[in-house]
Order: structure tokens, then sequence, then C-alpha cells
């Protein structure tokens, strides 16, 4: 039987995205019968706990933790992973974001990152990217050969369905971590501009950093939204706008696909990978542009081949990707 | 192997205003975007099919004669993985299939159409809705439509809006000449026609009508109206004009007056507003959805209304040019042949 050791510290962060990947992952092999998972992790949310992980654990002592449980693997599913390692390692990059736009992140993952993403990256026997277009990322801003990078794209499933329970209301949904890059002034700005006055602005994320906030006469800020509730505001939104500034994948995005609502997103890539003909598309550094988009998504009705579209990507098309990459590896 | 579409595009040089600027335009679109599928056209004009688009001729004396047999043949030597039709899937072809259906204006007001043709489409539109693997349909109304009328699952309806081509653009001069307020549509009952001429009567002034559009079954009907209300002078019927020679009129015109009783969509709306001219329209069918708030509607069928309606154009031009011209550029064939291929892909 496989061993894969799997670094599940990032489960306390509360990174969105990244959670989504993590959990779905960790369920998905679990229920793998070839897969003895083990799992590892160091340390809570704290700050001091957050900085000795990334100084010390990560490092050096996450490899050593994955021999002694004798792990055929070890995998690190966010870009914090050991600078060496003589297990067969694999890393996914969500996306190089850090490295692109800087400005956008807070001061200690900024540094950290630019010292040890390109040394993960080398030590990494594989990197796991979300979409072809973090791929070429990767592959330019880490300088690492092409076939190290393997692209599979992220899922969506239950409860993000086109039937169930919708929210009551209507309104305009924004789902992202309330961040610098996720462009929620000029969000907020396109859809005040839109004229749409009959509906609210609905924002679903947890407070990031970097004084983001979201407010405005009919912009409402959602905290504590689980996930079955968020697949009630999908469904029930009249659209869903997603306007990030930079993004490996966007999951939003596909998830709003995934419960047959309108969902305006930036033109081009990674969305045109997933999202092509169904989106709305926008440039996000235009306000006006996304006031269109809105117009556009809200005049639409329901989008049935967004679900159709969104059927093609299960996370337990992901997860045996993943085991696949595994095996490979291990052999 | 690339799979093969074969879009069904008989419509391309027979003056279907609406229906062939679709067709043409779709293809003009499809090709530079279609990289992983080859795309036959069949038509009888292949001369008229965009480059990066196969031709493939089928001529066609009777529709009824094409679609029982002469398409069906077509198909069965082409063997396409999908095949893509104007209303009505042929009786005969049985591999996948998609329609586009412009407007369900037989259902909604029988007095529209002749009723040869209603009954046939009445026959064969809603089959081949429900045979289709997905319906395409250029507005939300006639989603709603196909959903009221024939019950077709919403699930399988895409909307695909039309656009508006690049030839229909402002060229920054004003008007000039005697104004004229501009009708653009087959001369036909639905489009309302003699509605226009009635309105006309009712606006004081030199204000003239310039009728663009082949005469249908409403020709004589026009002709009386004019006579009728002494407008020789101030009405002029031009026949079935090309687009340049179009988007020259719409430039030159002092407005649109589009007093449908019934549209799917209403290209001409859009039309007009990308040409920097105010737009006078009804509140029938998709011509809300398609006119946003950028034009003046007015109750179908009331000369009075419309008339009002003109007069609130020409004073209130400039606001309305602007709002025309942003209003129309979220409309594009671009935009249209990428909705399409994705509905495609799906069933590829």
């Amino acid at each position: 039987m496989l061993r894969v050791g799997l670094d599940t510290s990032p489960l306390a962060l509360s990174k969105a995205g990244t959670a989504r990947y993590l959990t779905h992952l960790l369920d998905g092999l679990e229920e793998d019968e070839s897969v003895d998972l083990r799992r590892l992790s160091w340390g809570g949310d704290g700050k001091a706990a957050k900085i000795v992980r990334d100084t010390l654990w990560y490092p050096m002592r996450l490899e050593r933790a994955a021999g002694r449980e004798e792990v055929d693997v070890l995998h690190c599913p966010t870009m914090r992973a050991p600078l060496r390692s003589k297990l067969p390692l694999v890393v996914t990059i969500h996306d190089v974001a850090v490295l692109r736009h800087p400005e956008t992140f807070n001061g200690w993952t900024r540094r950290y990152s630019a010292r040890t993403l390109p040394r993960v990256a080398e030590a990494a026997d594989a990197i796991v990217v979300g979409s072809h277009f973090s791929k070429d990322e990767v592959v330019e801003v880490l300088s690492v050969p092409e076939t190290k990078v393997r692209v599979i794209p992220y899922g969506v499933g239950p409860p993000f369905t086109g039937q169930g329970p919708a929210a009551d209301g209507d309104y305009v949904l924004a789902v992202s971590t309330l961040e610098p890059r996720k462009n929620f002034d000029r969000l907020v700005e396109g859809f005040l501009r839109s004229g749409l006055d009959g509906l609210e602005l609905r924002v679903v994320g947890a407070d990031g950093w970097g004084g983001v906030q979201v407010e405005g006469d009919r912009v409402v800020h959602l905290q504590g939204v689980d996930d079955d509730e968020l697949a009630r505001l999908y469904r029930g939104a009249v659209a869903v706008v997603y306007v990030s500034l930079y993004e490996g994948f966007g999951l939003p995005v596909l998830e709003a696909m995934a419960s047959g609502t309108p969902v305006v997103a930036p033109a081009g890539r990674p969305y045109d990978e997933y999202a092509d003909g169904i989106a709305f598309e926008v440039d996000p550094r235009n306000v006006d542009s996304i006031a269109h988009g809105l117009q556009r998504a809200v005049a639409s009705g329901s989008q049935p081949i967004g679900v159709r579209r969104a059927a093609d990507f299960s996370w337990d098309r992901a997860v045996q990707a993943h085991a696949d990459l595994y095996r490979e590896l291990a052999a | 192997m690339k799979p093969l579409i074969a879009v069904d595009a008989d419509v391309l040089g027979r003056r279907r205003t609406g229906d062939e600027t679709y067709a043409a335009a779709l293809l003009r679109e499809l090709a530079p975007i279609a990289d992983q599928e080859r795309i036959v056209a069949i038509t009888r004009r292949p001369e008229l099919v965009p480059d990066g688009i196969e031709p493939f001729e089928l001529s066609a004396r009777s529709q009824s004669v094409r679609m029982a047999f002469g398409l069906p043949r077509a198909l069965r030597r082409l063997r396409p993985a999908l095949a893509h039709f104007n209303y009505v899937v042929p009786p005969a072809y049985r591999g996948p299939s998609v329609i586009t259906v412009h407007d369900l204006s037989f259902e909604s007001d029988p007095g529209l159409m002749g009723p040869r043709d209603r009954f046939l489409f009445r026959t064969f539109v809603p089959r081949s809705a429900r045979r289709a693997d997905l319906v395409l349909a250029v507005s939300e109304r006639t989603k709603r439509d196909l959903v009221e009328h024939y019950g077709i699952a919403e699930e399988k309806i895409v909307v695909t809006p039309n656009g508006v081509d690049p030839v229909f653009q402002p060229n920054g001069t004003t008007p000039e000449g005697p104004p004229y307020a501009l009708f653009v549509g087959g001369i036909q009952p639905r489009k309302g026609p003699v509605t226009a001429i009635e309105a006309l009567a009712l606006v004081d002034g030199d204000l003239r009508l310039v009728l663009v559009g082949d005469e249908k079954r409403g020709g004589d009907e026009v002709r009386r109206a004019i006579m009728r209300l002494g407008l020789e002078r101030r009405v002029e019927l031009a026949g079935y004009v090309e687009h340049e020679g179009l988007a020259s009129l719409y430039r030159g015109a002092a407005c649109l007056v589009f007093p449908s009783r019934y549209e799917g969509f209403g290209l001409p709306v859009l039309e007009a507003m990308a040409s920097g001219t105010p737009v006078v329209a009804t509140t029938a069918g998709a011509v809300p959805e398609v006119a946003g708030e950028a034009a003046i509607l007015v109750e179908p069928g009331n000369p009075a209304a419309l008339a009002d309606g003109i007069r609130q154009a020409l004073a209130d031009r400039e606001r309305l040019v602007a709002a025309g011209i942003e209003w129309a550029k979220r409309f594009s064939w671009a935009e249209t042949a990428r909705r399409t291929l994705a509905a495609y892909r799906e069933l590829l």
C-alpha cells in the first residue's frame, strides 16, 4: 500500500480556496483504500506558532517527521515545504501572486516567500498547479522545468449544485477574502455605478489584511458563512461577481457556474480554461467594464451550460489525479 | 481528428434580415475561435461563407423538400459530430443537434404570420426543440416563451444574445438634409409599418419616414395607409438595403422607429444605437431587454403614443445618442460565438 504524508497545518489557516482544496484531498484520500494517509502538522493558527512553523518546522522538522512515518511520498499542499528532501516531495503551488504582485501581500508572507519559494520549487520532485496559466507562471517565475509541473484543475461538488434551497432577497454575490488583491474597491464602485438600484451587494469572505473594508449603501458583509449557507447564497444570487487582480484558478467562479448562476469574471487566463463562453468577461482594472459586466450578467437568466461544464470538474477526479502522481513518484 | 460541426446556413444571401445577419456573423466569429473543431456551413451560396469555415453547397428550390430530403442527405454524407439548425431539426436526421430559436412570434400572436407558415412552424419547431440536445435562444424572452409554450426544460436552453456589427457606428457627423425617421424590418404586420405611418401623420413639420426592408405580407396595406393619409411626399419605401447602405441610413436618421408587435430580439434597435441614432421602440417581446433604458419605449399598436415617442426622441436626442452608444457596446457577435462554441463543446 502506498503511504502518503500530507501536511495538514494549513487547515488552521483560513485561506478559503486552499482550505477547500485540502479538505477535499483529505476526504478523498481517506476513502481511497490503496492509500495509507498520514497527517502531519504542527502548531495552531496563532501568529507566533505560524512564525515558528514557517521558520523551523517546514525547513527542518517536517521531512524528519515524514521519515519517521516511513511515508513513500510527502505532499505539501501549499507553497510552504521543506527546502530539501530525500523523500519524493510533491508541492502544490496555488499561484505565484506573491512574486508577481508582492505589494498585495503582507510583509511576512512577502519576505518569507521570496526567500523560500524558489528553493521549495527546486526541492520538489513534482509541483501541482490548478491551471495551465499557473503552470506557465511557475515555469517562468521560478525557472523550473516544465516536466516537473502537473496541472490538476480544482473541483466543485456538493453542496454547490444547481438544485437546492436558495437564499432570499435580490442581490449580487461576491466571494473572496478581504485582501487588496481581490480588488474590492473597484468591485464596489462598479456595483454602485451599474445602476442596479434594486439589488444589494452581499460579500462573503473572511477578514484578510491591508485594511480592506467593504461598505456603502446596499453593501452587506456576511461573516461566518458555512458551505451550506454559501451554496444557498450562490443559488439565490442574481449574479456572482469575481474581479480579483491575479488568481491561479479562481474557485468561486467555478462554484458559481456549478450553481447555475451568471458570473462576472476577468477576461482571459486562467478563467478561459474552464469558464470560456460562460463567464461575463470584464477588465478588472476598469470600473465601467465591471459595471457593464454586472448589467449583462444580471440581465441574463440561469446558466445551464455552466452547470454542465462544472460537472467535468469533480473533486474525485482531482483526488484521483493526485493519487496517480504519488504512485508515479513512489515507484 | 477534429470533430466536425455542420451549421445549416441556408439563410445566407436570402435577405432574411435578422436571421441572415445572425448566421453570417456567427460563422465569421466562430472561425477564429473554433480551433479544436472543423465547421462546415451548408448553404446555397458557398461564396458567402467566411474564411475558416468550409462551405458545403446545397441548392434548394423548396424549403420543405430541402428539409425532408436534401439536408438529411447532406448530413449523411458529412457525418458531423454535431449539427446546428435554425428552428428546425430535419426529422430524418438522427445525430446530436443544437437549434437556434429566434422568436416564437407564431405562438404569441397568431395573426402575425401566414396560416401555412404558421402551421409548419407550429408543427416542427416544438418537436425540434424537444429533440435537440440544446436550444439556443437569442433572448431571455425567447427562452421564457420556449418554457411556457413548449415546456422545454430550462436546463436545455442557452441564451446567446445577438451582437451588433462594427459597420454600425457613428462617424462623427450630424445628419444633414431634411430629417427622416427610419423604419427597418420586413414590411409585414408584425413589424408595425402602418403604425409608423400613422404616427408620422401625427407629427407636425417636415419629418419624413423611410421604410427599409423587403415587402412581405404587408406591402399593399402600407401603400393604402400612405394614400389614405396623403403622405406620399413624406414616406419612402426604400426596399431591401445592404449592410453598408443601411449603416449610413442609420447614421443619417433623426431616429429609428421600431413599432414592432413582437420580437425575439430586435436587432435594428441595437444597430441604431451603435450608429448613434435615438431609438423609439415598443415594449413588445424582447425589445425592453435589448433596449435597456437607452430608448424610448411605447405601447405597441398605438400611433399616438409612437408619435409622442418620436417627439421626445427628437427633443432628447443628445442623451439618447450617448446612452445608446454606451448600451450597444455590451453586445458583440464575438460574445455570441463564444457562448455558442461553449454550447457546442458541451455536446462534443
